[in-house]
């Protein structure tokens, strides 16, 4: 039972008062920025990175982690009361979110909402301690060619999984790979695309691209939607489920809780992509599916628990391999070197406090998250009143505040600017960001490992078919994107579009 | 009848390639190396081909879809908001924190049309002193509050 030996070990880490404190402050913000629509945990994660500098590592991660999965909670509460996704991943949660709330069931939807994420996270999590340890093992055979190969297969993922087209998201891993370059070569020390700037040699600052790309981007596309702001259409109504709603949203939940785990694991997906497959699910098993876009309780129970899922277990290929498998899982990788710690393998053995802790963290985290999102719902209902040209003037000053005090440098803050043009067209081009972050983050690890395996193989690019585990993660990256051209994967694809784009456009007045 | 659909399509599609042959302008200046033994320019290069390739393809394969609303290009948001971005770099070395708060929170809540001044004032006014109190004198951040005059 070294299992339960370890999760004592992490439990005794994270009670300790600092980190049960940082757990709140986590899922508290995480909570807030996920019931605001116009900022994402991203934005938020990159902007707070330089203010964890001063914490011990593992308050840290625990804060950061928090932001990650509160989100997941908070964002419901938006989707099911205005219409309007709070976080990306809840987009789905509006389908039938808001006719339940039209429908004076707003309470029952918050409440499933709550409890399935709650539920999902636990199983996450336990899903998380349970297989960590020995994928850790196993990924201690890596050698370059592997690494590679793994890299590879993260970024054919996160090109799948992308919900826009699959050509544009190829495009968007090359730029943020390109991007990923600027500065010192580590091989050869000369210096790249840098233009003369001093500031550029170390690289592009990973919260600098982020808050950019995403948080300014957030921030123009809220004002774009400025009028829907304004209409708060449902009242909560009584919190609780009736017996029908309950045996209704059990199995959905499940289903949820199965398809998010497992899909969070996959490179890419993010939590939006499994949300959207549970949906699918449901629709597929349900036995009435034109309940589906009325106010199925399961369209709220099934995506909510599933996106939550996803946000647990996709701790894993962080914290075993050190790949990032989505951009909140790349800010990660900064927050750890910030702190001197190397993503990877060697984590749990070398710093088993730190890996433990952080898992006990979510269970915490997720039991504060429930707490704070059921009896306390109308406080955050009654932020939504905040009119958002109040807040976005707010949240633009935290970000250049933030991102100032990371290098006390103006010329990142001119560069986060830059950045956020870049975001905004890219938005505009309909072009999606998170696989340029991936690419970004991987850029320079895939370089180094590339010309390693090439190194040791004289040139010999053979090498990556001939290695067993290596050739594994090829067919399995060839096999991802092939699946992804076939007929029916591309009708999901589209539908997943569709519903997005419905999503963009629904009436908000009714 | 080109739709947005496609124009927008089009464009993306041209713009990544005009970078990926700008990135590959770039390397001409970098060592390439062999296969064996790589230069720091024969990474880049390769991506910045296959970008080329990738933008081609996007703009080749732009097709026509449902018809978009046309909207009239706002100029305003962005321009605010980012410019305000740039006001606070430039102003918070010399102008301290609470002059650039207020600058920059003037200049991105002009986003927005139709807000009065007054509120505008306010917001800023009041943000002002939010920066100043958590971040300065609750986090201890080390930001300049005050301008300083002659310095650097």
């Amino acid at each position: 039972m070294e299992l339960i030996e370890h999760l004592a070990l992490g439990f005794s880490a994270a009670a300790s008062a600092q980190n049960l404190l940082s757990c709140f402050i986590g899922s508290v913000l995480g909570t807030l920025i996920g019931v605001l629509p116009g900022i994402g945990p991203v934005a938020t994660i990159a902007m707070l990175l330089p203010l964890t500098y001063g914490m011990p590592p593992l308050s840290a991660l625990i804060m950061l982690a928090g932001i990650y999965y509160g989100a997941q909670y908070g964002g419901s509460t938006t989707s099911i009361m205005l219409n309007l996704p709070g976080e990306a991943s809840s987009a789905i949660t509006c389908l039938d979110g808001h006719p339940l709330a039209r429908r004076g069931r707003a309470g029952a939807a918050l409440t499933v909402a709550a409890l399935g994420s709650f539920f999902a996270g636990c199983v996450g999590t336990l899903f998380l301690a349970a297989f960590a340890a020995p994928l850790t093992t196993f990924a201690l055979d890596f050698g370059p060619a592997e690494y590679c190969s793994l890299m590879i297969f993260g970024l054919a993922g996160a090109i799948v999984l992308a919900s826009k087209s699959l050509l544009k998201a190829c495009a968007m891993v090359v730029l943020g790979l390109l991007l990923g370059l600027v500065g010192t070569d580590v091989n050869s020390g000369a210096v790249r695309f840098t233009f003369g700037i001093r500031e550029l040699n170390d690289g592009i600052g990973t919260a600098v691209l982020a808050v950019g790309v995403f948080g300014f981007a957030e921030i123009l596309l809220g004002l774009e939607r400025l009028h829907e702001h304004s209409t708060l259409t449902a009242r909560c109504g009584r919190l609780g489920l009736s017996r029908d709603e309950l045996r209704q949203a059990t199995p959905a939940v499940l289903r949820g809780t199965g398809l998010g785990t497992l899909l969070g694991l996959l490179p890419g997906a993010g939590a939006l992509m499994p949300a959207f497959a549970a949906y699918a699910l449901e629709k597929w098993c349900a036995r009435d599916p034109g309940r589906f876009g009325r106010g199925a309780i399961e369209g709220v129970a099934a995506p909510e628990s599933a996106n939550n899922a996803a946000a647990q277990t996709a701790f894993i290929p962080l914290l075993t391999l050190g790949i990032p498998s989505n951009a909140i899982m790349a800010l990660m990788i900064g927050a750890m070197t910030l702190h001197d710690i190397q993503p990877g393998p060697q984590v749990i053995s070398h710093d088993p406090t730190l890996f433990w802790g952080l898992v006990a963290s979510m269970w915490i985290g997720n039991a504060m998250l429930v707490l704070l999102n059921l009896p306390l719902v109308g406080l955050w209902i009654r932020l939504l009143t905040t009119p958002y040209r109040w807040l976005f003037p707010a949240i633009l000053l935290f970000c250049c505040i933030g991102i100032y005090t990371l290098s006390h440098s103006t010329v990142d803050l001119l560069l986060t600017a830059f950045f956020g043009l870049l975001g905004y067209l890219l938005q505009k081009f309909d072009c999606e960001p998170a696989p340029l972050l991936l690419g970004f983050i991987l850029g320079p690890l895939f370089e180094e490992h590339l010309r390693r395996t090439l190194l040791l193989s004289r040139g010999d690019p053979s090498v990556f078919l001939s290695r067993p585990l290596s050739l594994v993660l090829l067919l399995a990256a060839a096999a991802l994107l092939c699946t992804a051209l076939t007929p029916s994967a591309r009708r999901i694809r589209a539908q997943a579009l569709t519903a997005e784009q419905d999503d963009a456009i629904a009436d908000p007045a009714r | 009848m080109i739709t947005i659909r496609k124009l927008r399509d089009g464009l993306a599609g041209l713009s990544l390639a005009l970078f990926g042959g700008g990135v590959m302008l770039c390397t001409l200046h970098y060592p390439v190396g062999t296969l064996a033994n790589m230069g720091p320019g024969y990474v880049p290069r390769l991506l910045g081909g296959l970008l080329v390739l990738l933008g081609l393809l996007i703009a080749g394969t732009a097709r026509r879809g449902q018809p978009v609303v046309r909207q009239p290009l706002a100029w305003r948001p962005p321009l605010a908001v980012l410019g305000s971005v740039v006001l606070f770099a430039l102003t918070l070395r010399s102008g301290g924190l609470l002059l650039a708060t207020l600058g920059s929170v003037m200049l991105a809540s002009s986003a927005v049309r139709g807000v009065r001044w007054r509120e505008r004032l306010a917001v800023a006014l009041v943000l002002g002193a939010l920066a100043v109190s958590v971040f300065v004198y609750g986090l201890g951040l080390p930001l300049p509050v005050w301008p300083r005059f002659g310095g650097i």
